[in-house]
């Protein structure tokens, strides 16, 4: 049958012949989370991943009389991730140029604390979530936007999807020792901040860490 | 702070990849009793892990391949717009050669169905999508009518199988009528409908001569393909819709109704 089995059972959707004799649709399926996640990474946004993803996919399309069957497809795929994600640094670059200068991250200004003041004690009381969650996400966040592109993508394909670091490698056609050089930076990095901002924020509101 | 090492020896990054040894590991997890500084780093980097796997862990993939063909065909689209803009005059002049040639075949004298169907016998079969762009450029419309109870007939003539045709179409749908049109094999009956106000069609066959259709990479193939398979008949819906709606007013006969056929 040239047409491909979707979620609903006996109505088959049909793809383009290309993509049928690669098994496209399935073989995205089972490799979108992946390419999700190095998308967020790269992108620095979760909010851009989906649009990265869906631009890489349409560009693979275009691309597929160039994937060798039986080779890795979540690599390919990741490539054109990595291209689609570059393209758009590059526009974007291209348009900030006249405008906007974004004000330094002050890890001590309480400007985005403003809204927590001494009631979020109680705010949180009943909550499971620690006391200090919204700063710890606020650092977290900041902390992340200050990685590399690479950095941060090698971060979360090993703590949000396990990939083993060889894998890593190969999606971001960087060395194994480098991804794992990026992981742990990363994480020192992070830990860092986050051990100074949490010092900072329990002496400032007298919680426990 | 643990003292910097190559990270593939450091056995704070290898406790949390969970790659040490089971000794390496009781013997980490002791330290980690004894030194609260290496508790406080370990507990505040699965701290962090919780945070992002619970920030970057993505939704399903629903309709993404969807989008991506319907963008592919979108880009495509503005180039043949412009193409056909220019051979614009010669399109319509040849339609119109086309209908009056279709016409005078309609009304010659005796054999004028027969030679109608031979007519589309001896010509070339086309994809479904070729089709489907040739009924647009036309005008998109039907042969004939097609009540449902002359569709149940016209299947069972057809393919020895009859098909049935809802008596009220769903919601948006407005079945047009039918065509021959030689897709599939030359017996295919296809039947015009919009869906929404927007152009979709459905083409019947029989299974045995269906040697699997797909979507073309022309300009047409911002359009969706959806297979079923009824009984002995391959039904194909080709509309602008993700999801297929002209489908499910076919199904097979009731039991008594196939024995009165």
């Amino acid at each position: 049958m040239d047409c491909a089995a979707d979620q609903s059972g006996s109505i088959k959707r049909c793809l383009p012949r290309e993509a049928e004799a690669i098994d496209f649709a399935a073989q995205l399926e089972t490799s979108h989370r992946v390419l999700w996640v190095l998308a967020a990474g790269l992108a620095g946004r979760r909010e851009l991943a989906d649009d990265l993803v869906q631009d890489a996919v349409v560009a693979a399309l275009g691309k597929l009389d160039q994937f060798t069957v039986d080779t890795n497809f979540t690599a390919w795929m990741a490539q054109i991730v990595r291209y689609t994600a570059m393209n758009r640094r590059r526009s974007e670059r291209r348009r900030q140029m006249v405008s906007l200068e974004q004000a330094p991250i002050d890890s001590s200004a309480p400007t985005q604390r403003s809204e927590y003041n001494d009631d979020f004690e109680s705010f949180h009381q009943n909550s499971r979530l620690p006391q200090d969650q919204p700063y710890f996400d606020d650092e977290l966040t900041a902390g992340l936007n200050e990685l590399s592109d690479v950095a941060r993508a090698c971060l979360l394909l090993r703590t949000v999807t396990e990939l083993p670091y060889e894998q890593i490698a190969r999606l971001l056609d960087i060395p194994q020792g480098t991804a794992m050089s990026h992981v742990h930076r990363s994480r020192q990095f992070l830990r860092q901040r986050l051990g100074q901002s949490n010092a900072t924020s329990a002496k400032g509101k007298g919680l426990d860490q | 702070m643990t003292p910097h090492q190559s990270p593939q020896f450091d056995p704070l990054d290898q406790y949390l990849d969970k790659t040490l040894s089971q000794t390496d590991r009781q013997r980490f997890e002791s330290r980690l009793d004894q030194d609260d500084a290496l508790n406080a780093e370990i507990r505040l980097q699965q701290r962090i892990d919780r945070s992002l796997r619970q920030w970057y862990e993505p939704k399903p993939s629903n309709g993404l391949l969807s989008r991506a063909l319907t963008m592919t065909a979108a880009r495509r689209a503005p180039k043949s717009k412009n193409r056909l803009f220019q051979l614009r005059p010669l399109a319509v002049a040849a339609a119109v050669a086309a209908m009056v040639l279709f016409g005078a075949w309609l009304i010659w004298p005796n054999t004028a169905m027969q030679s109608n169907v031979n007519g589309v016998i001896n010509q070339p079969k086309m994809t479904l999508t070729a089709y489907y762009q040739q009924q647009l450029d036309a005008g998109f419309k039907p042969g004939w009518p097609c009540p449902p109870d002359y569709f149940k007939r016209v299947t069972a003539g057809r393919f020895d199988h009859a098909l049935v045709m809802a008596e009220t179409p769903p919601a948006g749908v407005e079945p047009l009528g039918v065509s021959d049109c030689r897709t599939i094999s030359r017996k295919t009956l296809c039947m015009l409908a919009y869906i929404d106000k927007q152009p979709a069609m459905v083409f019947f066959d029989q299974v045995a001569d269906d040697a699997g259709q797909t979507l073309d990479s022309s300009p047409g193939s911002s359009l969706s393909l959806h297979r079923a398979v009824l009984g002995e008949v391959v039904v194909y819906e080709l509309s602008p819709w993700d999801q297929p709606r002209l489908i499910e007013m076919f199904s097979l006969p009731a039991p008594e109704s196939e024995s009165a056929r």
